[in-house]
């Protein structure tokens, strides 16, 4: 029994409905809308106390720690393996899975300011003032309260510009020297950092684009071009599906940009 | 070929000289001397760009995030075990890691909490002040993570407040993990063990409302259990400084 709660194909979401598909797995699918606060919820704090998706669940075993959550059920599940058996492309795939992404914290200030936060705003100020005062934990409620309401100075959103930047650099900078992230093989690691970084040329080309980072972009196309990843996507229900299939057609080749 | 760049025997260094210890592994183990922010000079940060400190170097991989180097270790070289199996028991000590370690985790906090209450006031006052003219001469980015330890900045009561109930979140999660259980994670000492022994050891004096026989029993218990094992002690014994047992590694290394 495999039960994945969790929101659309993006950041920590994204994870386990990308690496299901891959893995070529049922589950059941239940649909954890963010915007919404349903993570917020009662119902969804009993499953998971601290209010975060994902949450996987398997044959009883809860899990929200999702980058981990992925390696158990590389082990745990039937299915090509997405893990490296050389013990220091493993170390390398942590690594990136944990530290690869980094930068996506700064792209969760842009998403917030540009996205997220209008479209949790038309819900009213009163309703949403209810939501955000059920968050559990102190620091986690000023941080949604921040990013709901998109209090964000033009200092903090160009230190957020820079640091999405720097960590397509990076990432660049380590695709020079291997196709993927681990290695020579695509793994968790890919699924991860993707699941961060796939609205990257689209939404914030002046970090990511064939002249500063073409080595990222040539593993962005190849990663597109997946199918387990358009399958992904149509598990999504807000505009990021549209924009994700928008890239689909354009590293596929299919339809005109 | 297994190199070992540490300072001290606390924190992350004390977690993977112990595992080292544990496996009786053959290392090289090269000192860098914190103080003295060797972390911060050409060659060192040659090998790590973003001078972290401990580092394990093996088959010419610097591995700078050291849950996951104790993770390597344990399965390049799986006898004796020092991890589990089962892939339940491995997102366990998966999830422990991250808990533990990290800017996020436990040691980043208790770093912080060490700086302020005791490592300034154990330094010798001229060394102090030596330290501290290092620190100045370092890159600006660099020196960031200081800015919360030196006492005569404006002491954030904020953050240092919040870096107790970090610290306390995780201790009390622990607590009571150890009520039902001997070990961090399955039913055997493992790496996840290690780890959480180099963070957690030197609490009973930096945190004694947190850390104590009367609010958490079972962590001293374990914390007894750990001490007596003799790759800790060999471990320990590494010391250099004289004010080693209050020794904390900087922020941000």
């Amino acid at each position: 029994m495999l039960e994945v709660y969790t929101w659309e194909v993006n950041s920590n979401s994204g994870k386990p409905l990308i690496f299901l598909k891959e893995k070529g797995v049922e589950f059941d699918f239940h649909y954890v809308d963010v915007l919404k606060f349903e993570q917020h919820q009662p119902e969804y704090l009993k499953l998971n106390p601290d209010g975060t998706v994902p949450t996987v669940i398997h044959d009883g075993k809860v899990m929200t720690e999702s980058t981990q959550a992925l390696q158990y059920l590389d082990a745990a599940l039937p299915g090509p393996s997405f893990t490296p058996d050389d013990p220091i492309e493993r170390y390398r795939m942590r690594w990136w899975a944990t530290h690869g992404a980094a930068w996506a914290a700064s792209l969760s200030v842009l998403g917030w300011h540009a996205f997220m936060g209008p479209m949790v705003r038309k819900m009213g100020d009163e309703k949403l003032e209810e939501l955000l005062a059920r968050i559990p934990n102190k620091q986690r409620r000023i941080a949604w309260s921040t990013a709901a309401n998109s209090t964000f100075t033009e200092e903090q959103l160009q230190n957020a510009r820079d640091g999405v930047s720097a960590g397509v650099q990076m990432m660049e900078k380590r695709l020079k020297v291997s196709p993927y992230f681990a290695g020579e093989s695509y793994s968790i690691a890919d699924m991860v950092i993707f699941a961060n970084a796939y609205s990257l040329p689209l939404m914030h080309d002046y970090s990511a684009n064939e002249e500063i980072s073409p080595s990222f972009m040539d593993w962005m196309k190849r990663i597109y071009s997946r199918p387990a990843i358009a399958e992904a996507f149509k598990l999504g229900r807000t505009p990021m599906r549209e924009r994700a299939e928008e890239m689909i057609r354009r590293c596929t080749g299919q339809g005109a940009a | 070929m297994l190199e070992l760049y540490h300072w001290e025997p606390n924190a992350e260094s004390l977690a993977l000289l112990t595992c080292l210890k544990e496996m009786k592994l053959e290392f090289e183990s090269h000192y860098v001397d914190m103080l003295k922010l060797e972390h911060h000079s050409a060659e060192y940060l040659e090998l790590s760009p973003k001078a972290v400190v401990p580092l394990l170097v093996a088959d010419g991989e610097a591995m700078s995030d050291t849950g996951f180097a104790l993770q390597y270790l344990a399965e390049q070289f799986p006898k004796p075990r020092f991890a589990p199996t089962d892939p339940s028991a491995w997102y366990d000590l998966q999830a422990w890691s991250a808990w533990l370690s990290g800017m996020m985790g436990l040691g980043s906090n208790v770093q912080l909490l060490g700086w302020n209450y005791m490592m300034l006031e154990a330094m010798p006052a001229d060394e102090l002040d030596e330290f501290r003219a290092r620190v100045a001469e370092l890159p600006k980015e660099k020196q960031s993570g200081w800015a919360a330890v030196w006492s005569d900045a404006e002491a954030d009561e904020d953050q240092l407040a919040n870096a107790e109930q970090r610290v306390a979140d995780v201790v009390t999660r622990i607590e009571k993990l150890l009520a039902d259980s001997q070990w961090i994670v399955g039913d055997a000492y493992s790496i996840a063990d290690m780890l959480a022994y180099a963070h957690i050891h030197s609490l009973s004096d930096l945190l004694p409302d947190i850390v104590s026989h009367q609010s958490t029993p079972n962590i001293i218990g374990w914390l007894e259990r750990i001490s007596e094992r003799a790759a800790v002690t060999e471990a320990q014994s590494m010391r250099r400084s004289t004010i080693a047992p209050v020794l904390y590694a900087a922020p941000g290394s």
